[in-house]
């Protein structure tokens, strides 16, 4: 079973890894840690669509290497800040990855992204970063049991 | 008093989405220790009526136990004097939120105290009401809440603004502008102007008003709705005639336009209509009624309304081309390559005016400045038979010069001495005349006074008044040397026009805090988000090493020690860091405030210094490991030296950790990232050098700015705010240290010195 997570912290990263690997053995997760690294990715998936993508909202551009790619031209200095919502767009214009489960956590406030995570549809869960990853958690667990279902 | 001021403002630079006045009161009710917090406005009844005291009515209220909001109105007497209460009949318990039941706390009678608040120059008077069981609310205290009000009343009002101008932008950016899309827009309008309409109508059916009153009444929750036509009024209609009004005026006059008494029909009771005329180029080509039933009436004042006809006209460009079939065919053809154009200059505006042009704090303010230099540049391109545009304005008296322009081709700057009238110029619409009192028609070159200027001879000419609210900052000159322009370029030259003159109002509110004040909410926001990823993963690894220990496994005992080591090093390491962020939020209200930082008393022994240096060193690469960077630490220091650093060991310690945590995160991935120490004469320095994101030597000074950032800085990083360096150096300035910053090919060194002494 593969899950994606997208995060560009290392150390959140790290720990949210380090929870799924102890409670769902069985999960392979896949790390991306930039918006661009997930377009390169995309294509990848088609042939084994992941069961759940969990997703920062809030993702840099580009990994911190010399040879990344510059930004493109309509990319502009908020876009960081909404990097999760047209990743989510993405796999929703993906048919094999449209019906993913998607898990997003923000430390932004939710009720600003609330109508457009609403267009997502019903498979989707939206936590805040809160002091601890209770809530994001919890998500991951309700996600895997609907995985469970289908 | 500042400190209430400065804590009530940081407060209100974290609100945000919906009720903003509503959680300002919230904050302002906490910091001035009262149970209610009341802010009333004056209703502006629109019925006269004889020997009855002005009425309050309340527009927001925020208290401890939870009141619901009353529709009671009290005197403004009474709240002046401070006599006016909440009765206890009012006064509810909310249980969840949910249900209501009678409150049982002795919270009335009360001490309550009253300041009067305006919140525009212009606005209807208000009051801020405070409310407390058990002291009189200081006054002063409320006065402080008052300015913080108008401050955060002020960048309420940016956000409509901009709100508006997204929508209309978004509107004209369609391909295809029907009936249905105006109606939506109307609709957008009223819900982004939280007018609470009752309905938004005009004067005929169209077809599909079925379908689109359901859509629109599960999204607003109107108590009516009328779907927009205003195309189908005759030219000629009287309309022109009301501009803007209040129902009452109008139906007094009804015979003259018929159709409001079918409107008044079927929309009663109102409490308050509005009707805004459609206009573009000295024409009528409708009325767009905004009508409410319900909420408090519609303030001629209000600021709102304003907005809105100066939404409203670029609309109203776009109406025109749909008034007759052909024609419109015939325009939208003309335009389909201007399109593209606009939307771009949409994009422009809306995009770059919020970030990098409005951070630049260039000296020139007005319309002659850089930024409008660029902002022609980029709106030319969706007037492509324009040859040349420029923006003229006032230089003496009512006297018009170039301040901007922007050739096509090449073209001379001769025309500097020439002088235009301004008041000729603006309603002459295509006319210009010269102060000379020659006159020209941009379409007669023939005929065309003979001048120097940088464009003669051209075929064609349009002049289109540029305006921010009422004032008149000049107009936008748009000449093709062989094109005509058609009716379809003038449309989209108003458009451009208006979009110049809502970029320089814009433009002027920075200059006046507001916008300003936005940048630094954000940069709160970034440090709000560097303040809770570390403590999220410093709280799950604390669990971890709870759960390890508490389990029951002798056999485990090795093991579980380590886990627990290696998580106590990374706490240990996360916490630290959380720290500095933490100490960089009250630097940075430090510096925001006075400018410096006090300096305090302190000093730290070399011996100590390398010894904490080491500590804070492997620290950081506990947290870099994951990204496979590495920290190593080069010292000549020597133990004999018995010298003194003269810095309070918590700012060298801040400082260091900022510089070690910009080279994390800017070095490259896999790279390693060396630290050197050694002293210089009195000098302590500490010198370090990574492989990563270049910065360029241009930007050298700029690094130092608060909040600047690079741009790739901020597209390869996950966290930042451009704050810490501009921290670092007020505080080693502070301490009589220096920071500096060399570039070399592919790597960048950052020398911290700190004095040292006996």
């Amino acid at each position: 079973v593969i899950w994606v997570l997208c995060e560009d912290n290392a150390s959140l990263r790290v720990t949210i890894e380090s929870y799924v690997k102890s409670q769902f053995p069985e999960i392979e997760l896949q790390a991306i840690t930039s918006e661009f690294d997930f377009m390169e990715t995309l294509h990848t998936w088609k042939d084994f669509p992941p069961s759940a993508f969990i997703i920062d909202v809030m993702l840099r551009w580009s990994r911190n290497i010399e040879a990344s790619p510059p930004t493109p031209s309509w990319y502009g200095a908020k876009d960081r800040y909404r990097a999760g919502l047209r990743i989510a767009n993405l796999l929703l214009a993906t048919e094999e990855l449209a019906a993913s489960n998607l898990i997003f956590y923000t430390v932004k406030d939710l009720g600003e992204l609330q109508l457009e995570m609403q267009e997502f549809g019903l498979h989707i869960h939206a936590v805040p970063k809160h002091e601890s990853l209770e809530s994001l958690f919890r998500s991951v667990n309700r996600a895997k049991r609907t995985d469970r279902h289908r | 008093m500042v400190d209430i001021e400065e804590r009530l403002l940081l407060g209100f630079m974290q609100i945000s989405g919906p009720s903003q006045y509503r959680k300002a009161l919230s904050i302002a009710r906490e910091l001035l220790g009262v149970e209610l917090l009341y802010l009333a406005e004056i209703a502006e009844t629109l019925r006269p009526v004889a020997n009855e005291k002005k009425k309050l009515s309340a527009l927001s209220i925020a208290s401890k136990e939870g009141f619901t909001e009353s529709h009671q109105h009290h005197s403004l007497e009474d709240c002046f004097a401070g006599t006016a209460i909440l009765e206890r009949k009012e006064v509810c318990w909310l249980d969840d939120g949910y249900s209501l039941e009678p409150i049982s706390l002795p919270i009335f009678p009360c001490f309550s105290s009253a300041v009067p608040i305006f919140l525009e120059d212009d606005a209807p008077p208000a009051v801020l009401v405070a409310a407390s069981a058990h002291r009189q609310p200081d006054i002063q205290n409320l006065n402080a809440v008052v300015k913080s009000l108008r401050w955060i009343h002020r960048r309420i009002q940016e956000q409509k603004t901009l709100s508006l101008y997204k929508l209309v932008s978004n509107f004209l950016g369609q391909d295809e502008i029907d009936q249905k899309s105006v109606a939506r827009l109307s609709l957008e309008i009223a819900k982004e102007s939280r007018l609470e309409l009752g309905a938004i109508h005009t004067r005929s059916d169209p077809d599909g008003t079925e379908l689109l009153m359901t859509e629109f009444e599960t999204n607003l929750n109107l108590d009516q709705i009328f779907i927009p036509n205003i195309f189908n009024l005759p030219r000629d209609s009287k309309h022109i005639d009301l501009s803007l009004g209040i129902r009452n005026e109008i139906t007094a006059s009804s015979s003259r336009v018929r159709t409001l008494e079918r409107a008044q029909s079927r929309l009663n009771p109102t409490l308050s209509a509005l009707y805004l005329p459609l206009r573009s180029a000295g024409k009528c080509y409708g009325v767009l009624e905004l009508a409410g039933c319900t909420g408090r009436p519609f303030s001629l004042r209000s600021r709102e309304i304003v907005r809105i006809k100066e939404t409203v006209l670029p609309v109203a460009n776009g109406l025109r081309r749909l008034e007759n079939e052909e024609k419109r065919n015939k325009i939208l053809g003309d335009l389909s390559s201007n399109v593209n154009g606009i939307a771009k200059a949409n994009e422009y505006i809306t995009n770059t005016l919020l970030t990098s042009h409005f951070v630049k704090d260039d000296q020139d303010a007005g319309l002659g400045s850089q930024f409008f230099q660029e902002l022609l540049a980029e709106i030319s391109s969706a007037l492509p038979t324009a040859d040349l545009i420029s923006i003229r304005g006032p230089v003496d008296g009512n006297k018009l010069a170039y301040l901007q322009w922007h050739p096509k081709e090449s073209w001379s700057d001769e025309d500097s001495g020439l002088t235009f009238s301004l008041d000729e110029t603006e309603s002459s619409l295509g006319k210009l005349v010269f102060t000379t009192g020659q006159s020209w028609h941009g379409d007669d070159v023939d005929n065309e006074p003979s001048y120097k200027g940088p464009f003669s001879p051209c075929k064609s000419a349009s002049y289109v008044p540029i305006r921010a609210g009422n004032r008149k900052l000049g107009v936008l000159d748009i000449r093709s040397r062989s094109h005509s322009f058609t009716p379809g370029d003038r449309s989209t030259a108003e458009i451009l026009g208006h979009f110049v003159g809502l970029a320089a109002e814009v433009r002027s509110g920075i200059r006046n805090e507001s916008l300003k004040s936005m940048v630094h909410a954000r940069a709160l926001e970034d440090l709000n988000h560097q303040i809770i990823t570390p403590l999220v993963v410093l709280m799950r690894r604390a669990e971890l090493i709870a759960a390890e220990v508490e389990t029951p496994l002798p056999n485990r005992r090795t093991n579980v020690l380590k886990e627990v080591l290696v998580n106590t090093r990374v706490i240990k390491a996360i916490a630290g860091n959380a720290l500095r962020v933490a100490q960089s939020v009250s630097c940075y209200v430090e510096l925001s405030t006075y400018g410096k930082i006090t300096k305090r008393a302190g000093k730290v022994s070399i011996r100590a210094f390398a010894h904490k240096l080491t500590s804070i060193i492997s620290d950081a690469n506990e947290l870099s490991s994951t990204e496979n960077k590495q920290f190593k630490l080069q010292s000549s220091l020597t133990e004999n030296d018995l010298r003194m650093i003269n810095v309070p060991e918590s700012v060298w310690e801040q400082c260091v950790q900022q510089i070690l945590d910009n080279a994390s995160k800017y070095a490259y991935e896999d790279t390693i990232i060396t630290v050197t120490i050694a002293t210089r004469a009195n000098r302590l320095v500490i010198r370090v050098g990574s492989t990563g994101i270049p910065l360029n030597v241009a930007d050298l000074d700029r690094a130092f700015e608060r909040h600047w950032r690079s741009q790739t800085a901020e597209d390869r990083t996950d966290s930042g705010s451009g704050i810490g360096l501009w921290i670092v150096k007020g505080l080693v300035e502070s301490y009589g240290g220096s920071i500096t910053l060399e570039p070399r090919k592919n790597r960048l060194n950052v020398i911290l010195m700190f004095p040292m002494g006996e």
